[in-house]
Formats: structure tokens, C-alpha cells, sequence
């Protein structure tokens, strides 16, 4: 990876075990296999077009050809581009308010033991309700516009910022916060040097699983009522039976979620170059 | 008065599932003093850990005092230097941070700190491996890392808990002889807690003996070996061979103190063998 160009240096010693290296090696994926997965692919785009007009009418399934040349002229369209824009500032906002929210209970929890100790079964029940089953009372409070969609999407990033940081401050190990005290370090040296790069792991694992969440978050909000947004256009393209449409929506949608945790990944390497030397 | 002083130390845990209490140190007394190298041996589960968290300031004993300087221990004592047996380095620091960081707690003005880091580096043999990051050295690096860590602040007593244990037998070598001639540059009180009978002849002046659990002082042995030690060579020495033969006898008569109901005792040293083999014979015996 770009992060370990030290040099040589690095080479040696390697394959030790120490605190911390927790996460297995990806294994490199070998040619035959990537191969065989490029052909799936290609096979099933292949059957998806053969079948079109001949097993399924088109408005059902479209097909690839069309998907992409709808996916092309929707781009040049400025609709689209106001839609994506504002799916795009749902997400953002809900993300933010979602992870900033989470991180301070889930800290807040966990540090104050007795608060922790009463409000976790009461959390933990909240988070077995499904989330999009409070959409609709969320959409009635804060209206039709950006807010309800920010609110759900925060919503479900919540319990899952919430977790990850509860738990990671919960499993703290002592050992590391003994060693710093013993040097004299006081409580801010161990809540700096020991605590927030202890969680930092489990933050980063749920800031990157955050993003598909607030996703369907921010999409559910537009199905139920907007008046733009990608899932605005979806539900829109679907009852006209314009399936190219609704594939091509799809596909910016992913597009989306892998340029949003592409940004998360870049900011974990930049706060903890560590673990992307161990991630190697 | 001796730098480090037990008195009557005794310790007990409570099991947190079972509530089960384990007795782990009984009336312990024993000195330590300034700029003595005293290696503390006993099977292992004596408790000769637990001595060392307490005079750490860890956890406060279930009974009896511990002092440092007259001073009873209470709370954490940040007057010691602690080597644990994993290296507890901070793995999202590179070695130069991780060596740092106890000046910078000490708030070492920067001229000095960069200079006593470097200097620390290159005692333990880690330059070129400034930038480096815990995971990517090997066990015995660690370990080199661990220790310019904790003497680089200058701690008035080192105590070191098996701090060899877990690498190999030609880098445990090594490092006890940079151990050595670190200890002999810098005179500091040193308490080395080991299981291994040649490591701690091979390193220390005085050796105190620890029974099986719980722990009580078996006894007390001055190392008549004659500084500057060279560890490579020390045990072809034929004093080392006559106090280790001493060394020896009174671990074995410690063998002979078996209680017959104390079963739950499993000893690692090979040392210890014939421990087993006479519990195993006493459950064949039972059948």
C-alpha cells in the first residue's frame, strides 16, 4: 500500500505477532479466480440481455445496453443532477448528525457506568425495531423536505455509531491505560494517548458500515414523499414502467455509496496510519 | 532503610464467576536494596507478578505494608519502571513515539528528550527503526522497545516481570547481556522476576526463593559471581555450577513440601517434572 514506503525497513520482522494485529491478511486474489469473476459477470449481463424481449417485455427488466445509455443521457440532464445533489446533502447531513450523535452516547455510555447500565436494555430494544418502520412518523414531524430525511438517515447511523463506540470503550484494555499511568501520565494523557486511538478501530469499522445505512435511510424518506432526490426518481421512473430508468438510478446510487466509504477509508488512513500498515 | 521494603504482604483474589478466594501471597517480607539486582524465582502461579503489581501501586495488598523510600505504596507508584512480560507498547505509536512518551508526560524540555530518546534507541540496538510501528518489529525488538521505554525516564527502581519469556533462546541471551551492561552503566535497582533458575543467577546479585502457591519466601541466596558478567560464558563457571546445585536443592525440597490436597498446581518448568509425574502416579494410584 502507498502508506508504507519507509523502505526497506518494513520488510523486516514481518509476520510477528503483537497487540493489535487482529485483522487477517487479505489473501491476494489469483488470477484464475479474478478471471472466473469477470466471466460471471459478463455472463449474467450477457443472459440479462439475451432475455430481454424474449423471456420478459422490456419495461419489466430493460436491459444492460439500454440501462447504460440511459444511465448516460440521465447525466447530461441538469433534473439529474439536482437529484443526485440533493440525495447527495441528505446523506452527508444525516451521516454527520448520525455519527457525531452516536459517538457521544455510545463515549457518554460507557464512561458513565451507571447511566450505561440503565439505558442499554432501553437502547437495545429501540435498535431491534426497524428503522424505516418509524419513517413514516418521522416524515409527519419533520416534514417533506431535507429535514425528514436527514432524521431517518441519522437515525439508523446512530445505533450503529452507537455500538461501535460503546463497545469499543467497554473492551478497553487495562493494561495499555496502566502502562501510561505508570508513567505518570494523568487522565488526559490516557483518554489522548490510550482511549480515543483504542476506539478509533471499532469508530472507524461502524463510519464505514454507517454509509449503506444512512443510504436507505436517505432513499426510504424520498420513496415515502420528496419532490427530488435518486430515490424520488426511482419510485417516480418505476410507476411510469421505466425499468432502464430505475436500474440506471440504482447504479448511481452505488456509485455513491462506494465514492462515500471511498472518503471514509481515506480519512482512516490519514487518522491511523497503523492499521493500514497491518491491513497490508 | 533498604529502597523497597515488603512487610508481611499478604494477598487474596476472589474468583469473579465462581467467588472462589485464592490465597496468592502469604506473609511475605523482604528487602530490596538501592542498586541492587534482585531476581525473584518460584514455579510459576507463586505470585511473583503479584509483588511486583503491588509494589506498582496497581492494587493494594490484602494485607500487610509495602514501602518505597519509607513511603507506604498507595496508588500508582510512578517512581518504578515496569517491563511486563507482553511488551504493552502503544501500537499506534512508531518506536521513536512509543520512547517518548514517558518524557513527554515528564514534560523533558526538547533538547534534552530528543537526545535521551536517541541515546535509548541506540543502547537497545533499534536505530533505523525509528518510524516503525509496534506490529512490523519481531518479539525480541519489542521487547528491546519496552525497555529503552521504561529506562529512558530514568525510574528510580526497574521491575521487570519475565521479560524474556516469550522469545527465543539466542535473542533472550542477547538481551540479558545489553540488560547487563545497561544495569552496570546506570546502577539501577533492578527487581527481575523469573521462573528460570539460570537467568536469574546469570543476572542478579541476590536471589529470593518463592514457594509454590501461595507464595511465601522459601529463602534468600547471595550470587557470588564476580562482575563484569559475560552472559554467554557465566555458566561455564564453576561457581555458577556450585550455586546453582544450591539453588536447585532448596527447589527440591520445596517438591518435598507437596500437599497432598494442593492439586490444582501445574507446573510449566521443566524443572517441575517430576511434580507431575508424582500427581499423575497419586491419580493412577486413586483408580
Amino acid at each position: 500500500m502507498t502508506a508504507a514506503t519507509d523502505g526497506e525497513t518494513i520488510l523486516i520482522g514481518r509476520g510477528s505477532s503483537s497487540r493489535g494485529t487482529g485483522i487477517p491478511r487479505r489473501p491476494k486474489t489469483s488470477r484464475s479466480i479474478r478471471a472466473a469473476q469477470i466471466v460471471s459477470v459478463i455472463v449474467i449481463l450477457g443472459a440479462w440481455q439475451l432475455a430481454d424481449n424474449r423471456v420478459f417485455p422490456n419495461y419489466l427488466i430493460s436491459s444492460p445496453s439500454n440501462v447504460v445509455q440511459k444511465l448516460i443521457s440521465l447525466l447530461s440532464t441538469a433534473t439529474m443532477w439536482r437529484n443526485i445533489g440533493a440525495t447527495a446533502e441528505e446523506l452527508a447531513l444525516g451521516y454527520l448528525l448520525g455519527v457525531v450523535s452516536g459517538v457521544i452516547f455510545g463515549v457518554g455510555l460507557a464512561y458513565w457506568r451507571v447511566a450505561g447500565a440503565t439505558f442499554e436494555p432501553l437502547i437495545t430494544v429501540i435498535n431491534g425495531i426497524p428503522k424505516i418502520a418509524l419513517a413514516p412518523l418521522l416524515l409527519i414531524w419533520f416534514g417533506l423536505g431535507l429535514a425528514s430525511k436527514v432524521a431517518i438517515a441519522s437515525m439508523t447511523v446512530f445505533f450503529v455509531m452507537f455500538y461501535n463506540s460503546y463497545l469499543g470503550v467497554r473492551s478497553m484494555p487495562n493494561d495499555l491505560v496502566e502502562v501510561v499511568k505508570l508513567m505518570g501520565g494523568g487522565r488526559s494523557v490516557v483518554l489522548r494517548k490510550v482511549v480515543l486511538p483504542q476506539i478509533s478501530t471499532p469508530l472507524i469499522t461502524g463510519l464505514r458500515s454507517a454509509v449503506p445505512f444512512a443510504m436507505i435511510g436517505v432513499i426510504v424518506g424520498e420513496f415515502i414523499a420528496a419532490d427530488k432526490g435518486v430515490g424520488y426518481f426511482i419510485r417516480n421512473s418505476s410507476e411510469n414502467f421505466d425499468s432502464a430508468s430505475v436500474f440506471a438510478g440504482i447504479v448511481i446510487l452505488v456509485l455513491m455509496i462506494i465514492v462515500g466509504t471511498g472518503i471514509i477509508s481515506l480519512f482512516e488512513r490519514w487518522v491511523m496510519p497503523w492499521r493500514t500498515y497491518q491491513d497490508e | 532503610m533498604p529502597i523497597v521494603r515488603f512487610e508481611h504482604v499478604s494477598q487474596t483474589f476472589e474468583m469473579r464467576r465462581t467467588g472462589l478466594t485464592v490465597q496468592a501471597l502469604s506473609d511475605v517480607t523482604f528487602d530490596v536494596e538501592e542498586k541492587e539486582f534482585c531476581a525473584i524465582v518460584g514455579p510459576s502461579g507463586c505470585g511473583k507478578s503479584t509483588l511486583l503489581s503491588l509494589l506498582a501501586g496497581l492494587k493494594p495488598p490484602s494485607s500487610g505494608n509495602i514501602y518505597f523510600r519509607s513511603n507506604q505504596v498507595e496508588g500508582i507508584n510512578t517512581a518504578v519502571g515496569y517491563v511486563t512480560q507482553d511488551s504493552r507498547l502503544l501500537p499506534w505509536m512508531s518506536v521513536i513515539d512509543n520512547i517518548r512518551l514517558p518524557l513527554d508526560i515528564r514534560h523533558v524540555p526538547r533538547k534534552e528528550r530528543d537526545a535521551r530518546v536517541e541515546e535509548w534507541i541506540s543502547l537497545v540496538g533499534l536505530e533505523g527503526f525509528e518510524s516503525v510501528y509496534p506490529s512490523q518489529l519481531s518479539g525480541g525488538m519489542q521487547k528491546r522497545c519496552s525497555i529503552a521505554r521504561t529506562l529512558v525516564y530514568d525510574p528510580e527502581v526497574v521491575l521487570m516481570d519475565e521479560p524474556f519469556a516469550a522469545v527465543d533462546a539466542i535473542t533472550r541471551t542477547v538481551l540479558q547481556q545489553i540488560l547487563l551492561d545497561l544495569w552496570s552503566n546506570y546502577q539501577k535497582t533492578v527487581i527481575f522476576v523469573t521462573h528460570d533458575l539460570n537467568e536469574a543467577l546469570t543476572l542478579a546479585d541476590r536471589v529470593v526463593v518463592m514457594t509454590r502457591r501461595p507464595g511465601r519466601i522459601k529463602a534468600e541466596l547471595a550470587v557470588p559471581i564476580s562482575r563484569p558478567r559475560d552472559v554467554f560464558h557465566v555458566a561455564e563457571l564453576p561457581e555458577f555450577a556450585k550455586i546453582h546445585r544450591e539453588l536447585w536443592e532448596i527447589f527440591r525440597s520445596e517438591i518435598g513440601d507437596e500437599k497432598p490436597d494442593s492439586t490444582r498446581f501445574q507446573p510449566k518448568d521443566v524443572e517441575f517434572e517430576n511434580v507431575n509425574s508424582r500427581a499423575k502416579s497419586r491419580e493412577s494410584n486413586r483408580r
